[in-house]
């Protein structure tokens, strides 16, 4: 029963993929990438690590994907233009990615041993235990990725904002219309 | 959290508020608000460095083991903060003359130091990675600073898509290693590969990633207590990926050139000599404490990518025209060259490693200020013919940049031969014969494209009318200071090198 699930939500997640990369237009491309964090989602539940697959729900398939699909209609985005790609990552890139897959996948396979299966509660998963050890012994990375994000935040706005000597804060709200 | 706790993360503090308040200045202030942002970035900058002071003498852990202010946080900390120093001096002309907004500028740039302190004092995966992240983050942006210009927005675009995905090749690699050894502190890493403590109860104890109970236990307890060597193997190749991307080591090179011609050229500067001092020192971290190479022969990759760093620097590095790009191909040999010194896996290297790094910083920035100055607005004048005759049209900022062209040769007296001799002497005292030969190999077809420029400047009559413009107090500081610095290491290294090895030896013995 678990392997199938396994295997399904795997499959799936594998299969949305590639059905990103395949899709040519960028609202098609969007709705595998829901199907993809779905799936991940109920791999990280069967793994025990409930809190994650909640997480991946409300922040990748939830916010972040409505941002994407707003993005895509605000852009209007129509059919992805294929470019003459390079010689080298024609013929070289695909079997490249497969050897290094496959020789990580080998590794992983003989040295990680085979369990049966994760129960719920056999590791620190529960959102209690998270919590705590967010607040207490991860404190200081904690506090410090809120830096990340304020840097992400002013590179947003610097990069998009329009030439500061042409406009000032009364034009910008105008221009939005 | 003690005072202790509080000193040890003191200057990134410092760098964040003033960064913040950088920000506000600038929204509030109209009138000279450049002048007043670069003074607060300068005043925050010296205000780290007093914080600094605090630290000594090296008190060690804090927060639990998760950072350590220990002698090489302090070394490379005092590097980063001089190397910001001198980049904000050699901005403030750039930043007017090309209209670009100082206030977030200068701010991204204190983000950026204060990122890269962490990566040098972390002692945890999970932190590094966060800084790596703060100071990758603000590099991206300050190189696509210039966004009226075409080429600017398009490196930006290329480093971050290239830098994303090296950055996730580094957490795939933390990720495998938390997987193999059930914790993420580089220092209980060490302790489970050298099979001194057990896995379990690393990831038992307070120090591990998982404290207190349940246990997750890691694949080396359910192998019988055995480290599963392969699968370290694979994350140590993964983290090297990550971290040769930012360190520009071959064959992981590709986006140098185009990213350092593209940014600004403060910028270039900062990411020649800042990021990749920062790199190195969560290289250095993390390869000679957590995956010591008594255990894993993670040499000989350095030692591929070593050769292949100076060769591909060194040969492209002949053809080019453009003084940045120029440059970009010397700091992927220069990379290479570093990568020697940390081959040979020992304290003397990993100091060596320290002290090229600053004498690599000052020569860089040097050559870097008299281009920005040189590139006038809009960087028009950027190729090796406009340097022509530049040694009679003006001598001094020639001989500045002289200097520093000879000290990225390594002609003695100046930092750059020092570096390069004890780069040299660590490896043949670590029996590695063939890399010193390549090694010396190398320095010598690099002396033809940095001379190449030394003939431009003093052997050839101009083919245009390049303009010269007068030298601001703050670049001409930050060029006395280059030139001086690259001279006096050249002369007097023994100060630096004697910290540099109390370091290295502190980072290798009391872990």
């Amino acid at each position: 029963m678990y392997q199938l699930l396994f295997f399904v939500f795997a499959g799936a997640a594998v299969g949305f993929a590639i059905n990103l990369l395949l899709q040519r237009h960028p609202i098609h491309s969007a709705l595998s990438l829901i199907g993809v964090m779905a799936s991940l989602a109920s791999l990280y539940l069967m793994l025990g690590a409930e809190f994650i697959a909640a997480a991946q729900i409300i922040v990748y398939a939830g916010a972040i994907m409505v941002l994407f699909v707003f993005v895509i209609m605000l852009l209007n985005a129509g059919e992805e233009e294929r470019t003459q790609r390079s010689r080298f990552a024609k013929y070289l890139g695909l079997p490249l990615i497969l050897l290094l897959v496959t020789s990580m996948a080998a590794v992983i396979y003989r040295q990680v041993p085979q369990d049966a299966m994760v129960r719920f509660g056999d590791f620190p998963g529960r959102t209690a235990d998270i919590g705590r050890r967010l607040f207490l012994n991860y404190l200081l990375p904690f506090e410090v990725v809120s830096i990340v994000i304020l840097v992400a935040i002013i590179g947003t706005v610097v990069l998009a904002r329009k030439d500061s000597e042409t406009e000032g804060p009364g034009k910008a709200v105008v221009s939005e219309k | 959290m003690s005072p202790e706790d509080l000193i040890a993360v003191l200057p990134e503090a410092i760098l964040t508020v003033v960064a913040t308040a950088v920000m506000l200045l600038a929204a509030f202030r109209t009138k000279g608000k450049e002048e007043w942002c670069g003074f607060v970035t300068l005043l925050g900058l010296l205000a780290a460095m007093a914080a600094l002071i605090l630290q000594w003498p090296p008190q060690g852990p804090a927060f639990d083991g998760m950072v350590l202010a220990d002698p090489f946080s302090f070394f490379f900390h005092l590097l980063f903060l001089g190397i910001a120093i001198l980049i904000v001096l050699s901005s403030a002309s750039y930043l007017r003359q090309e209209r670009l907004a100082a206030g977030e500028y200068y701010a991204l740039l204190l983000f950026a130091t204060a990122g890269m302190g962490l990566m040098a004092a972390a002692n945890d995966l999970i932190l590094s990675f966060i800084g790596l992240e703060i100071s990758s983050l603000s590099s991206y942006v300050l190189v696509g600073f210039r966004r009226r210009v075409a080429i600017s927005s398009e490196s930006a675009l290329k480093y971050f898509l290239l830098g994303s995905f090296a950055t996730a090749f580094l957490l795939y690699g933390i990720a495998l290693l938390f997987g193999a050894t059930g914790t993420t502190r580089l220092t209980v890493i060490r302790e489970v590969l050298r099979g001194g403590l057990n896995p379990v109860t690393a990831g038992n104890s307070t120090e591990g990633i998982v404290g207190g109970s349940p246990v997750l236990l890691p694949a080396a307890a359910q192998l019988g207590g055995e480290v599963p060597t392969s699968l370290i193997a694979l994350a140590i190749g993964l983290i090297f990926v990550g971290l040769a991307f930012k360190v520009s080591a071959a064959p992981f090179q590709v986006w140098t050139p185009d990213v350092y011609q593209g940014a600004p050229t403060p910028v270039t500067a900062f990411l020649a000599t800042g990021s990749k001092a920062a790199a190195f020192a969560l290289f250095l971290r993390v390869f000679t404490v957590a995956l010591d190479g008594a255990v894993y022969p993670w040499p000989s990759l350095l030692w591929v990518s070593a050769v292949l760093s100076m060769f591909v620097g060194n040969l492209a590095a002949l053809w080019q025209s453009n003084m940045k790009r120029l440059l970009a191909y010397s700091s992927i040999a220069h990379a290479g060259y570093m990568l020697v010194a940390f081959t040979a896996n020992s304290a003397e290297g990993v100091a060596t490693v320290m002290f090229y790094l600053v004498a690599y910083a000052l020569m860089n920035l040097g050559a870097f200020a008299v281009i920005a100055h040189m590139g006038n607005q809009g960087e028009r004048y950027v190729a090796i013919e406009d340097y022509a005759g530049l040694g009679f049209r003006s001598p001094v900022l020639a001989g500045c940049l002289s200097v520093c062209l000879l000290s990225l040769i390594g002609i003695p007296l100046t930092g750059g031969f020092l570096g390069k001799f004890y780069v040299f002497r660590a490896a043949l005292r670590s029996d590695l014969l063939g890399l010193t030969v390549l090694g010396v190999l190398n320095s010598a077809i690099a002396a033809y494209y940095y001379l190449k420029v030394l003939v431009a400047m003093y052997m050839s009559e101009p083919t245009r009318e390049v303009p010269a413009p007068p030298v601001p107090a703050a670049v001409a500081c930050v060029l006395a200071v280059c030139a001086g610095g690259t001279l006096l290491l050249g002369i007097a290294p023994q100060s630096v090198l004697n910290f540099a090895l109390y370091a290295a030896q502190w980072l290798q013995g009391r872990m």
